[in-house]
């Protein structure tokens, strides 16, 4: 017989249940506190170890940003760009000196490659201003020379202004500087703000005979150093260069004559006129009379008019080639920037004001660059211009054709319309001739004479050349 | 009644855990905070006393940005509100021109750009004087964060026509470059986005270079999703896929896999760029390596091959800190190689006729003779080349560097300009003669192959 269940007193069960539930609480609370201490993220406390890693490819961000990233190998320590800037300051400021080239050697242990590279720009890009001296410390004790590289060109990317001497200082102190490419942004970053400092510098660290440009002397520094000057202060940068005959090179000159024109066009001028002759400032004068005509083409005319001849055909001719470069030498126009090359039409205008000697033989590849591309406003252009001048121009077309700037059957077309019959006999005469040499044969000059858009009787006018039997009408 | 008394115990032991977690939370910050307090005031203690306390913004005026250390701008344009910003960037517009007014703003917007680039590229963009408004946007291309790159490139873009106007700097093709590095990818995408990008980097040579240079990046990072972006950019694209710097990229991130498919493909036209990329990545990492795959190839691919390695990445020197990859070096690795693979290919390692003499007199005798019919001028003029030759060599090795170095030349000097450049140098007479009867052996042997070959192609063609 079963036992009746005795029902529990309320004297016994209330206490039970009361403890059961005190210790039950007692749990919950506990675990509650553990699960609310570890929801707190660590990251408000981010520290460079989180967020640089050593060289075995670990996470570079914040535990955060790890944890939310679902796949752990795409996380790299390129990412430490990611990281704010305010943050790498404070992390960075408050950082020991030791535990600054602690995470500097860390760095440059790194596997070679993007990875490395992004993170070393990230950390001298943010130590460079938060502490200039500890970065250019960390770079002169690289070991790793790439690394250093990266880290030279990030710094001078972001150094706060004031830390451009001591920068500059670091690059004569760095062993093998050979590899660094980083010094031209620094000296053109540090002359536009204290040139003096500059050139005091340079006076102090002058460059060897082999640093230098083997070709023009130049010391690349001082040239960096008077395009800014030059614009700045003309005559304490001309007074400066005055001071040692060894500054004065071809492109420090240029540098010099170049900035100049920028500010003070008559005081450029003047000062091109006086070193006319001298053989450094030749290409100067005429990288100068080019600027003019970019930005102001009477100042050009002016220029040319006080010259010395030879300088100023030396300059017009400097403008058709830049204006209308063989197809050699184009890339070397186009290098110098999009706006660089004025158009062929804007140029055929200004250089038909000069005086003749000055233009005979240098409009030629002006306006045959224009034939090329507008042919139908070149050839209006060139037929409203007074009979000797049209002759004359179209003469030199067709020599500039001969010299290979431009196709020459639309040469041989207008050279056809030169009134003067001698002069035309020459141009054209060369012209065909020249096409009788270049390609393979006469029967191909004959091919292209036959196919010119000219009457039967030009073409045997132009026929004469080859064969050298008189053109008989 | 029970069941009320039971949902209460329920409801008091939710509160107590809710409680608790939070407690644990509070406990857990306090402690983090606590910690870091300690920490920062260990290493604050070490800076100097005055920047314990940043200024505040008020007390700074923006021109005097150059004078402060940076530091304290720092801490007061951060801590300034949008206005004060606003007026620090007028202050800056108001300044006259010159050295103060660059230092200022080229500080100014360094700073900025980097903790608040929104408020960087709407200023910038609001600088009406270009030639101040080229100072900003320099400053915020090199100081930007990865981050702010995408704003910084669509800025450099909007501004181009004004800029290019008064700056021959290309501050877009900086920003990519730049943020390629930090996300190439993103730099595809911003090109594909942008069409008039296209034109852009077609319009100068110079900027020509950037799609290779993504593209080794790219490939570098994440070589899949770099061949999917080349792929939709069609024949160009394709092109890239085979090219030097796409295997270049891919090397660095899946080795094997890229020496493995340059393998498959070597004999392929137009594939020897990526041959020349192995073999150049694998010399720096491995000069066995390097040799098993040269070995593995087709004996003229090979030659081919170890020429082009080095052809557009110039070796590196001693003076830069460079052992491995020098001319010398890579010579002395390539004559391990069986002669056929480095014959014709030898001269590609020099840049000076003097080295390579050098290298080749210090060669075991095996090696040197047949090192001395790579000789080739690499300088100037043959004729100085000849007049090093004369100076260091046996007569015996003279000879034959000399026969090789004319031998050599790709556009043989004719016998008029050779005698002038041989009366206008240092060479006695009878070196000069010596000299010219070489040139004219070698001229009677290239003008007998050349008969033969026009004699063999009209037989051909009949």
């Amino acid at each position: 017989m079963a036992r009746p269940v005795k029902p529990p007193t309320p004297s016994s069960t209330i206490p039970s249940k009361a403890a059961a539930l005190v210790v039950l609480a007692l749990c919950l609370s506990s675990l509650g506190f553990f699960a609310g201490r570890h929801s707190v993220d660590g990251e408000p406390t981010l520290q460079i170890s989180d967020a640089v890693s050593n060289s075995n490819g670990t996470s570079v961000v914040p535990r955060k940003r790890v944890s939310e990233t679902s796949d752990l190998s795409k996380v790299t320590i390129r990412n430490i760009a990611t990281i704010p800037f305010s943050q790498l300051y404070d992390i960075l400021r408050a950082a020991t000196s030791e535990q600054r080239m602690a995470w500097a050697r860390e760095l440059e242990q790194m596997p070679s490659g993007l990875g490395q590279r992004v993170a070393v720009a990230a950390y001298y890009k943010s130590l460079i201003q938060v502490d200039h001296r500890a970065a250019i410390e960390g770079v002169l004790h690289a070991g790793n020379l790439r690394a250093r590289d990266v880290a030279i060109d990030a710094m001078t990317k972001a150094a706060p202004e004031s830390t451009w001497g001591d920068l500059a200082e670091m690059l004569e102190e760095l062993p093998f500087a050979g590899s660094v490419f980083g010094g031209a942004d620094l000296f053109g970053n540090w002359s536009r703000v204290d040139p003096v400092a500059v050139s005091e510098f340079i006076e102090k660290y002058p460059l060897t005979a082999k640093q230098r440009d083997r070709e023009t002397g130049d010391d690349w520094r001082m040239s960096a150093l008077i395009r800014s000057w030059g614009e700045i202060d003309p005559a304490a940068a001309r007074s400066w260069l005055e001071d040692d005959a060894s500054r004065q090179t071809q492109g420090v000159a240029e540098a010099l004559l170049t900035s100049w024109g920028r500010v003070d066009r008559a005081g450029a001028i003047e000062y091109a006129v006086a070193k006319a002759g001298q053989p450094q400032f030749a290409s100067a004068i005429n990288e100068l009379v080019y600027q003019f005509i970019r930005f102001a083409g009477e100042d050009a005319t002016r220029l040319l008019a006080v010259l010395p001849t030879s300088q100023a055909q030396a300059a017009v001719k400097n403008v058709a080639a830049v204006t209308s470069p063989l197809p050699e030498e184009v890339n070397g126009i186009n290098d110098r920037g999009p706006e660089y090359q004025r158009p062929p039409e804007e140029v055929a205008h200004w250089m038909i004001t000069l005086p003749l000697e000055l233009w005979q033989e240098n409009i030629g590849p002006v306006a045959a660059k224009w034939m090329d591309e507008t042919p139908d406003a070149a050839k209006a252009w060139l037929n409203q211009l007074p009979p000797a001048s049209r002759d004359t121009a179209i003469a030199s077309c067709c020599h500039a054709a001969v010299l290979g700037y431009h196709s020459r059957e639309p040469a041989i077309e207008i050279g056809l319309t030169i009134s003067d019959a001698r002069l035309r006999d020459a141009a054209v005469g060369a012209l065909v001739r020249r096409l009788e040499t270049s390609v393979p044969g006469a029967i191909s000059a004959s091919r292209i004479i036959n196919e010119l858009s000219v009457s039967e009787q030009q073409k045997a006018y132009l026929r004469t050349f080859i064969t050298g039997k008189p053109y008989a009408e | 009644m029970r069941n009320r008394a039971r949902w209460v115990a329920v409801l008091a032991l939710a509160g107590v855990t809710v409680l608790a977690f939070f407690a644990g939370r509070q406990f857990e910050a306090s402690a983090q905070a606590a910690k870091a307090r300690a920490r920062s005031t260990s290493a604050v203690a070490q800076l100097p006393a005055p920047e314990i306390e940043p200024p505040a913004y008020r007390q700074l005026a923006v021109t005097e940005i150059l004078a402060l250390p940076f530091w304290k701008f720092y801490e007061a344009l951060r801590s300034a509100p949008e206005g004060a910003r606003e007026k620090w960037a007028s202050e800056l517009a108001a300044m006259p021109d010159g050295p103060r007014r660059t230092a200022a703003v080229s500080g100014f917007y360094k700073l900025l750009v980097q903790f608040d680039p929104t408020a960087a590229v709407k200023a910038i963009r609001a600088i009406e004087d270009v030639k101040m408004q080229c100072v900003a946007l320099g400053a915020a291309v090199d100081a930007a964060p990865g981050s702010a790159m995408p704003k910084i490139a669509e800025l450099s873009l909007s501004l181009e026509n004004a800029t290019e106007t008064v700056s021959s700097r290309d501050y877009l093709l900086d920003v990519l470059f730049a943020w390629m590095e930090i996300d190439a990818g993103a730099v595809g995408r911003f090109i594909s986005q942008h069409p008039e990008t296209e034109d852009y980097l077609h319009r100068l040579p110079i900027r020509q270079v950037l799609i290779p240079v993504l593209t080794r990046t790219w490939a570098e990072a994440d070589p899949a999703e770099a061949r999917r972006w080349l792929k939709g950019r069609g024949s160009e694209g394709e092109d890239a896929l085979l090219s030097e710097e796409f295997i270049d990229g891919w090397y660095v991130s899946d080795r094997a896999a890229a020496v493995a498919y340059v393998l498959a493909h070597s004999g392929e036209s137009g594939f020897l760029g990526g041959v020349g990329a192995i073999v150049r990545n694998l010399y720096s990492d491995s000069r066995e390596e390097a040799a098993k795959f040269v070995q593995s190839l087709p004996e003229d691919v090979g030659a081919d091959a170890l020429r082009e390695a080095f052809r557009r990445h110039p070796l590196g020197s001693e003076e830069a800190g460079d052992t491995v990859r020098t001319s010398r070096a890579f010579a002395s690795w390539m004559t391990t190689l069986p002669p056929a693979y480095w014959q014709g290919a030898l001269g590609s390692a020099f840049f000076s006729s003097t080295e390579m003499l050098q290298w080749i007199e210090e060669q075991p005798l095996a090696i040197r003779e047949k090192a001395s019919e790579e000789f080739r001028s690499l300088g100037d003029s043959t004729v100085s080349d000849a007049a090093a030759v004369f100076q260091s060599a046996s007569p015996d090795l003279q000879e034959r560097l000399l026969t090789a170095m004319l031998r050599n030349e790709r556009h043989a000097p004719s016998a008029t300009e050779f005698q002038k450049s041989l009366d206008a140098s240092s060479l006695s007479p009878s070196q000069q003669q010596r000299l010219l009867r070489i040139l004219q052996l070698v001229s009677a042997e290239k003008n007998a192959a050349s008969s033969a070959k026009t004699a063999k192609d009209f037989a051909d063609d009949q």
